[in-house]
C-alpha cells in the first residue's frame, strides 16, 4: 500500500503513487480533522495526488524522495514553504 | 552512405511521392478503388522497406497509416478529408526523417516521438491538438511576468515556457501530465495552480484535472513539443529570447573576435593584428553579402582611422538586423537540395540505344585507323574522298550521340508537377477558397536542368493565382462562377520550346489597380504608366519592386513576387507572358527552351576574342556605314528598318582590348535583349554551329557567359549571356 493511515493518524505516502491511490488518499484527508502527510519515502506521485495535496493543503512532513517531487512540486504544496507558493494565481 | 540506404531513399521518395498522389485522388474520387489501393500498397511497401532498414519508428508511423487506409479499402471507414490530411501528415513525417537520413546516413535516433505523434493522430477520437484558448495564453503571460520578478535568473535561463492545462478527463485516458513535465528536458521551474470552481473538500472528484500547469526549460520550443503531440488538452508555448552570446550568428561571432582583437594591448605587432582583423572583417561582410559595409571598413582602414572608430563600425555592422523577411522567406521556401532530383531513373531503352551507337563508333575508329594506315603508307589517292565519307559518318553518329545523352536527361514534368496538386490542397485549406489543380500534359518532356528548375517560378505563379487571382466563394457566386475555382497547370512542346503555363478562373488582373500600384512604387513614370496599354500595364506585375497586396499573406505577397518568377525563367533562356481578362481569369504562360545544354551560336571575334552570340537573340547581321551611327552623348546609335537603334562596341563590353575601328563600316549583329533591340558592332562575322554548353562553374561562375565549349582549333569559345551582360 502506497498511501496508508499510520495509528499515529499522519497520512503515509511512500513509494510511487499512482492514480488509483487519490480515492484513498482523499478519503483518509477528509477523515481527519488537521490532516497531516508524511511523505518523505515518496519516489513519485501521480498528477491527481499532486493536485489534491494541493486543493486540501494537509500539513506536510519530510522530504519527497524523489527530486522532480523534492525540486519542483515540495516547494508548491508544502506550507513549510508558505514564501513560495504558486507565484501567479490563476 | 552504403549502397543499401542510398537505395533505400530513392525507392522511399518515389513510394512517397506515389502515395501522396494517390491520397489526392483518392480525396478527390472516393469512389476510385485504383487510388485507395495504390496509397494502401504506397504505404504498405514504404513500411516494408523502413522495416528492412531497421527503422521500427517509421514502420509503426506506418503501420498505423496502413492500418486505416485498408479499413478505408475495404469500406468499413469512409474516406475524409481527415484521413487524407492524417496520411499526408504521416508522408510529411517520413520525408523529414528521409532527410535525416539522407544528411547521417542513419535513421535518427529521436523519431519515436514523431512516431508517437503520428499513431495519435490515428487513435479514434484522437484530439485535434486545441489551439489553446486565450485565456492560457494571458495566464502564461502574467506568469511569465511574475517569475522575471521573483526568480530573474531562471527566467533568463529560459529559452522557452509551457502553460498546459490538461484535459479534466486525461486521468482516465491513462495520462500523467506531471510525468510529462518532469521528463521534459532542460527543466528549469515548474508552477501548479488549481482550476475550477472552489469546492469543499468533501465533494472533490480526485480524478479529474483541474489543474494549469507552468514549466519553463533551457531548450526551444521544436525540441519539446513534441513529446506533447498526443496529449490532450490545451497548450500554450512560448519561445524565450536566450542569452545573447548563443544567438550569435558564426558571422557575428567572427566580428566580435575581430573586435576584441582589435582592442587587445596595442604594443608590438599590433598593426599587423589590425591588419588580419580588418581583413577577416571585410570578407565576413562580404560573404553576407554586405558590400557596402565591407567597403566602408575597407575605407576605414585606408584612412588609417582610430581603433575606437573601427570598432564602432563593426559594432554598428553586428548590430544591424539580418534581412529578416528575406531570412523568412528563405526559410519557408524549400531549399535546394529539396529542388534537386538525387539521382536519375532512365529508361533502358535509351541505354540500348548509347550501346548501339559505341558499337558504330567503333566500327567508324577502324575505318579512320585504316585511313591513317593509308596516309601513312602514302596511298593517298583516295584518301580524301575516304576522309570526307568518314567525317560524314561521324557527324552523324555525333549528332546521334548528342541526341542519345540529352534523351537521358530529359524528363517529364511530371516530376515537377506531381508536388503541386498538395500544395494546392495546403493552399486552398488555408486560404479557405475550395480550389482544384488540373494538370495536362505533364507527360511533356524537358531537359533535367529545366524540369527542376521550373519548380520554383510555378510555386510563385501558383500561389499567385491562388491569392490574388480565385475569389473567396462568396465573391465567386456573385459572379455566377462555381464554388471551387479551378487551376490548370499545362505543359506542352512548341516546336522547338517548351510551354508551361498556370491558368486560373479567378478575377483576372484589376489593370486599374496594377497601374496605381506600379505609380505609388515608382516602378515608371506616371505619364509613363498612364499611356500604357491594357497588356503592358498588366504586365507591370513582372516589375521589380512590385507586388500587389498590401497584406502579406503566408503564400504570396512577400515582396519577391513576379518579378523573380521572370528572371528565374529568363536565366533559363525562357520567356514569360501574361495574359488576363478581367472576370475571367488569367494566365500565366512560360516559354523554355527544350533544353540548354545544346545551343545554336554565332561565332563573332571582337576585340581579338572569339564569342558566341546564342542564335535565338540574333535578329541579323548588317554592315553599317560609320556615317549612318550618331553619338548621343557618349552612347551610339544608328538606324534600321525604321528605328533607332543602340550600338555597342562588344569589344569594350567585355573589356576587352579595343581594337582600332579604322574600317569604313562597322559591323553589326542586331539582337535583341528582353524584347528591345540592339546592336552589337564586332570585328568579324564568324560561322554558325550547335555546341554543347559546359556551365560555368567555380571562379568563373560570376561571368556574364552562358558557358564555355571548345572550337576546331582548340580554342575556347565563350558563349555570352546577353541578359547579364552590363549593357
Amino acid at each position: 500500500m502506497t498511501v496508508r493511515l499510520g495509528a499515529d493518524g499522519i497520512i503515509h505516502i511512500a513509494g510511487v503513487c499512482g492514480v488509483e491511490d487519490a480515492e484513498p488518499l482523499l478519503r483518509y484527508l477528509l477523515a481527519a480533522p488537521e490532516p497531516r502527510v508524511d511523505w518523505h519515502q515518496c519516489e513519485g506521485a501521480h498528477t491527481a495526488i499532486v493536485q489534491l495535496l494541493l486543493k486540501v493543503r494537509p500539513a506536510i512532513d519530510g522530504a519527497p524522495l524523489g527530486d522532480f517531487l523534492n525540486q519542483h512540486i515540495a516547494p508548491l504544496v508544502s506550507p513549510r514553504y508558505a514564501g513560495e507558493t504558486a507565484l501567479f494565481k490563476a | 552512405m552504403n549502397e543499401f540506404i542510398e537505395q533505400f531513399l530513392i525507392e522511399a521518395r518515389e513510394l512517397v511521392e506515389q502515395g501522396t498522389a494517390d491520397l489526392l485522388a483518392a480525396e478527390e474520387r472516393p469512389k476510385d478503388a485504383a487510388a485507395i489501393d495504390g496509397a494502401f500498397r504506397a504505404f504498405h511497401t514504404l513500411k516494408g522497406s523502413a522495416g528492412i532498414i531497421d527503422f521500427a519508428a517509421m514502420a509503426r508511423a506506418l503501420h498505423v497509416a496502413e492500418d486505416s487506409l485498408s479499413e478505408a479499402r475495404g469500406g468499413s471507414l469512409p474516406i475524409t478529408n481527415e484521413l487524407i490530411s492524417h496520411c499526408l501528415s504521416c508522408l510529411d513525417q517520413v520525408v523529414q526523417w528521409l532527410e535525416v537520413i539522407e544528411q547521417t546516413g542513419e535513421p535518427p535516433a529521436d523519431a519515436d516521438s514523431g512516431a508517437d505523434a503520428v499513431v495519435a493522430l490515428f487513435e479514434p477520437g484522437a484530439p485535434t491538438p486545441a489551439k489553446a484558448s486565450p485565456e492560457v495564453a494571458a495566464n502564461l503571460d502574467a506568469w511569465l511576468d511574475a517569475l522575471s520578478v521573483a526568480k530573474p535568473d531562471v527566467r533568463a535561463a529560459a529559452r522557452s515556457a509551457l502553460c498546459h492545462q490538461p484535459d479534466e478527463g486525461s486521468f482516465f485516458r491513462g495520462d500523467d501530465p506531471l510525468v510529462r513535465i518532469r521528463d521534459l528536458s532542460g527543466l528549469l521551474a515548474v508552477d501548479l495552480v488549481p482550476t475550477g470552481p472552489a469546492v469543499p473538500p468533501a465533494e472533490i472528484d480526485p480524478f479529474a484535472c483541474h489543474l494549469l500547469i507552468f514549466a519553463i526549460s533551457s531548450e526551444q520550443v521544436s525540441s519539446l513539443a513534441p513529446a506533447f503531440a498526443d496529449v490532450a488538452g490545451q497548450f500554450e508555448w512560448r519561445e524565450l529570447a536566450g542569452p545573447v552570446v548563443a544567438t550569435l550568428s558564426p558571422a557575428a561571432q567572427l566580428i566580435e573576435a575581430q573586435i576584441a582583437l582589435l582592442q587587445g594591448p596595442q604594443g608590438e605587432g599590433f598593426d599587423g593584428r589590425k591588419a588580419a582583423a580588418l581583413n577577416t572583417a571585410i570578407n565576413v561582410r562580404r560573404a553576407e553579402g554586405r558590400d557596402a559595409d565591407a567597403r566602408h571598413i575597407e575605407h576605414l582602414a585606408a584612412s588609417d582611422a582610430g581603433v575606437e572608430a573601427l570598432v564602432d563600425t563593426l559594432r554598428s555592422g553586428a548590430a544591424a538586423p539580418a534581412d529578416n523577411a528575406a531570412e523568412e522567406a528563405r526559410a519557408s521556401e524549400p531549399s535546394a537540395q529539396d529542388l534537386a532530383a538525387r539521382s536519375l531513373r532512365v529508361n533502358v531503352e535509351r541505354i540500348d540505344a548509347l550501346v548501339r551507337l559505341t558499337g558504330e563508333l567503333t566500327v567508324l575508329k577502324h575505318a579512320i585507323g585504316h585511313a591513317a594506315a593509308m596516309a601513312d603508307r602514302g596511298d593517298t589517292e583516295s584518301l580524301g574522298t575516304m576522309l570526307k565519307a568518314q567525317y560524314g559518318s561521324l557527324d552523324r553518329l555525333v549528332s546521334e550521340l548528342q541526341h542519345a545523352v540529352l534523351n537521358i536527361r530529359v524528363l517529364p514534368l511530371r516530376h515537377v508537377f506531381q508536388r503541386f496538386p498538395r500544395l494546392v490542397r495546403d493552399m486552398s485549406d488555408k486560404l479557405g477558397k475550395p480550389m482544384r489543380l488540373v494538370i495536362e500534359g505533364e507527360e511533356t518532356e524537358a531537359d533535367k536542368t529545366i524540369v527542376e528548375a521550373l519548380f520554383e517560378p510555378l510555386l510563385h505563379v501558383l500561389r499567385n493565382a491562388a491569392d490574388h487571382g480565385i475569389e473567396v466563394p462568396g465573391a465567386r457566386a456573385e459572379a455566377g462562377k462555381p464554388p471551387t475555382g479551378v487551376v490548370i497547370l499545362r505543359a506542352r512542346r512548341d516546336g522547338d520550346h517548351l510551354a508551361v503555363e498556370v491558368e486560373d478562373d479567378g478575377r483576372g488582373i484589376d489593370t486599374a489597380r496594377v497601374r496605381s500600384v506600379a505609380t505609388e512604387r515608382g516602378v515608371a513614370s506616371a505619364a509613363a504608366i498612364a499611356a500604357m496599354s491594357e497588356e503592358a500595364a498588366a504586365d507591370l506585375i513582372f516589375a521589380p519592386g512590385f507586388s500587389t497586396r498590401s497584406e502579406v499573406t503566408g503564400y504570396s505577397g512577400r515582396g519577391v513576387g513576379m518579378d523573380a518568377v521572370r528572371v528565374a525563367v529568363q536565366r533559363l533562356g525562357g520567356r514569360v507572358s501574361l495574359h488576363s481578362r478581367p472576370e475571367h481569369g488569367s494566365l500565366v504562360r512560360m516559354t523554355l527552351p527544350f533544353t540548354i545544354m545544346k545551343t545554336d551560336v554565332m561565332t563573332v571575334e571582337a576585340g581579338g576574342q572569339v564569342l558566341g552570340i546564342p542564335l535565338d537573340t540574333v535578329i541579323e547581321t548588317a554592315r553599317i556605314p560609320r556615317a549612318a551611327i550618331s553619338n548621343i552623348g557618349a552612347a551610339q546609335a544608328f538606324t534600321w528598318r525604321n528605328r533607332t537603334v543602340p550600338l555597342l562596341d562588344l569589344s569594350s563590353a567585355i573589356d576587352a582590348s579595343t581594337a582600332s575601328t579604322s574600317s569604313a563600316d562597322a559591323l553589326v549583329v542586331i539582337v535583341t535583349i528582353a524584347g528591345e533591340y540592339c546592336g552589337l558592332e564586332v570585328e568579324r562575322l564568324g560561322e554558325r554551329m550547335d555546341v554543347m554548353l559546359r556551365p560555368m562553374e567555380g571562379l568563373l561562375a560570376g561571368l556574364p557567359c552562358a558557358g564555355t565549349t571548345l572550337l576546331g582549333d582548340g580554342r575556347v569559345l565563350l558563349v555570352l549571356d546577353l541578359h547579364e551582360l552590363q549593357l
